[in-house]
């Protein structure tokens, strides 16, 4: 984008007019060309648009202005507010274009081709082409195109441009591979398990797109405030033009005209109405750069005024990887007390199932008949002729069942035969090695409030707040009590600001719904979690909570400080323009600068501090692993 | 139902807000986004009302901003 050489020429001839030395009528000649030059096209648009019924447009308000200062002989003025309007325009457009071009390269992880094998031969072909199934292949230092199933070859990754996580990681045959990642070490060849549009690259990219679409509140405003602002001015500037020379003795009409056209020349709110959506998207492109993705503008504030933190435990401060530690029997073996609890959760999805069939692991050749799941409770099976509980102490209680105390730690799975209580499998989960620092940062940003929910006993829930600095504990929660007491914990009479609640997304749907503002954790790739959440943490470290929130205020903030600007400065024109304080050449210089200053400060909202790009834990074993 | 259409061409911020003022108002219009910075309109309305629409909007946005239009495909 270039700026029309004619502006430059026009400023050229603006400067000889005022230090040319001559007859009289040349300085204005020069200004009056210099004018018609830079600016006859904004007054040909004027006159269309007003054919076309569209007056009030900023075209119009120049060419009023001007006009009106040529009226009252003001030559040079006119062609000043002229040049340095198109010189504003000419940068309003480059510097959204240019940050525009920034942010999309921040995300751009689109991959140009994919290689493929077809029949035996290897094919460029765009990622739109390949199909599921298809084979990939994939060298070192490549970006993988599509989401697939690593056939062979083993690899390190770069999850960075996903995760915004610096430490690479290993991946092997069997593995997940997403798009957007950076294959760094092995020659691979991979099955395509999505499609290029289904691809964890292409939904990132979407959502990040649409987020801009959700109006912030603040944008909103500023719509409102700039669809009002503009004919007020223009109808202020027609009385303060005609009313003094009418009713104020002495006063001239050329003297209130003028500083009239000051009015008009501040009248367009252009810094106004690019900055603050231009502050949203850098700050949304920012957050997407630190593997956090923002699904609409407006939760970026509603997280910048959030004063309570609502975890769920299992997933999202704990790895969420279960181990079977114990198998404690009150009647028969440890081993028979497994295989029952195996057969029974062999078809259950959830994480304690899988850490007990993990635990058994040997093939069971036992069918197990019906079986019902009992969402927070546990599972109820036929296995052989035999009526089977596993589950939680109340569920068992529930039916009839009396469980012993236990003084065991972490997650117990009791079990139950045909109403005999049998004994009771510890399953402990590891909180993550981040969690305490990521809690500490929280409440270094000011939250006051940190609270954690689990469907978990007392036991096991106390067990993980333990050394994480929790200020409210609630245990043996169903997922419905979670919906519940998330209500009651926003509907304290005393509350001061918004409720985050953060959880990995899975079983944690109707309460993201529900919070003012919810938190998926480590949803890479997991449809479920993106669809339910507002803010969307593409790995499991539960550190990125805090860098969203200082980016979610910082954005705020400079959103803020440009309305703030942008409007101060025009009503300080406006107001010295009423007492003959102002100059037209002031008026535009002022309106030119506070557009570039709020483009430029916009851009801020881009840059990350380090901390926030990847989050600085000593350690984080299992922080990666899917 | 809702659509997402590109833009072409250059769009200034201010003739976006007011083009999508216009857009929204049209009968029989939802919700109606015209995005400079994105450079994409988001409409929403009864699926019948679709290809009309989307035309009336690329009306207004062609004589809200010289040279931008709509790319209404398939």
């Amino acid at each position: 984008m270039k700026i029309p050489l004619r502006v430059p020429a026009a400023l050229a001839l603006l400067l000889a007019s005022l230090i040319i030395r001559g007859p009289a009528w040349l300085p204005g000649a020069l200004a009056v060309t210099a004018y018609a030059l830079s600016g006859y096209d904004v007054l040909w648009r004027a006159l269309r648009n007003i054919t076309r019924g569209r007056v009030f447009d900023e075209n119009f308000l120049m060419s009023l202005a001007t006009v009106g200062a040529i009226i009252i002989g003001e030559y040079a003025e006119a062609a000043a507010v002229m040049i340095f309007y198109q010189v504003g325009e000419f940068f309003q457009d480059y510097a959204v274009d240019r940050s525009r071009g920034a942010i999309a390269d921040a995300m751009d992880l689109r991959p140009q081709s994919a290689r493929i094998l077809r029949e035996g031969q290897e094919m460029a072909v765009s990622p739109g082409e390949a199909r599921v199934g298809d084979t990939l292949l994939l060298r070192p230092g490549e970006r993988v195109p599509l989401d697939g199933v690593i056939l062979s070859g083993d690899t390190t990754l770069d999850t960075a441009a996903l995760t915004g996580e610096a430490m690479p990681r290993e991946a092997g045959p069997g593995d997940a591979i997403l798009s957007g990642t950076v294959n760094l070490t092995g020659v691979l060849t991979v099955r395509v398990s999505h499609s290029f549009e289904q691809s964890t690259v292409s939904r990132i990219l979407e959502m990040v797109e649409n987020a801009t679409d959700k109006k912030s509140r603040q944008e909103a405003f500023i719509t409102r405030f700039s669809a009002v602002y503009t004919p007020v001015v223009v109808v202020l500037a027609l009385l303060l033009a005609f009313v003094p020379p009418l009713v104020v003795p002495g006063a001239v009409l050329s003297d209130w005209a003028y500083r009239a056209l000051n009015f008009l020349v501040v009248s367009c709110p252009c810094a106004l109405v690019v900055s603050v959506p231009l502050t949203f998207f850098a700050g949304i492109g920012g957050a997407s750069r630190a593997g956090i993705l923002v699904k609409g503008a407006s939760y970026l504030e509603t997280l910048a005024e959030a004063s309570t933190f609502v975890f769920d435990k299992t997933g999202t401060l704990t790895q969420g990887t279960f181990t079977v530690g114990k198998a404690v029997a009150a009647k028969g073996s440890g081993e028979e007390l497994l295989r029952l609890a195996a057969l029974a959760e062999r078809h259950s999805n959830h994480p304690i199932a899988r850490s007990v069939l993990k635990a058994w692991n040997q093939p069971m050749e036992e069918e197990s008949g019906e079986v019902r799941e009992l969402p927070g409770g546990g599972v109820i099976a036929e296995i052989g002729s035999r009526h089977v509980l596993a589950g939680n102490a109340r569920m068992l209680a529930s039916h009839g069942v009396e469980v012993p105390e236990s003084s065991a730690h972490g997650t117990l799975v009791h079990l139950a035969a045909d109403g005999e209580y049998l004994g009771y499998l510890a399953i402990s989960d590891l909180v993550k090695p981040c969690a305490r620092q990521a809690l500490g940062k929280l409440r270094r940003e000011g939250i006051e409030e940190l609270v954690m929910l689990t469907g978990d006993t007392e036991q096991a829930g106390r067990a993980a707040a333990e050394g994480l600095d929790i200020s409210q504990v609630h245990t043996g929660l169903m997922p419905q009590d979670k919906v519940a007491k998330v209500e009651e914990l926003m509907a304290r009479p005393n509350r001061k600001g918004r409720l985050v609640f953060a959880g990995d997304g899975v079983n944690d749907a109707p309460v993201l719904a529900r919070a003012d503002v919810g938190f998926a954790m480590g949803a890479l790739g997991t449809d479920a979690a993106i669809e339910a959440a507002d803010i969307v943490i593409m790995n499991d470290d539960p550190c990125k909570m805090a860098s969203a929130l200082r980016i979610a205020r910082r954005t705020v903030l400079i959103a803020r400080q440009n309305a703030g600007f942008a409007i101060g400065v025009k009503f300080l024109v406006l107001a010295l323009s009423v007492f003959g304080l102002s100059t037209l050449w002031m008026a535009v210089l002022a309106d030119v600068g506070v557009t570039v200053l709020a483009v430029l400060n916009a851009m801020r909202a881009l840059t990350l501090r380090r901390e926030d790009k990847a989050c600085a834990c000593e350690l984080k074993p299992g922080a990666l692993a899917a | 139902m809702t659509k997402a259409y590109p833009i072409k061409g250059k769009v200034c911020v201010s003739c976006a807000a007011r083009a999508e003022r216009l857009i929204a108002a049209l009968p029989g219009v939802e919700s109606a986004r015209v995005n400079a910075l994105t450079k994409k309109m988001t409409l929403q309305a009864a699926p019948d009302r679709f290809p009309d629409l989307a035309l009336a909007a690329d009306r207004i946005l062609r004589r809200e901003e010289d040279g931008a239009c709509l790319v209404i495909g398939q």
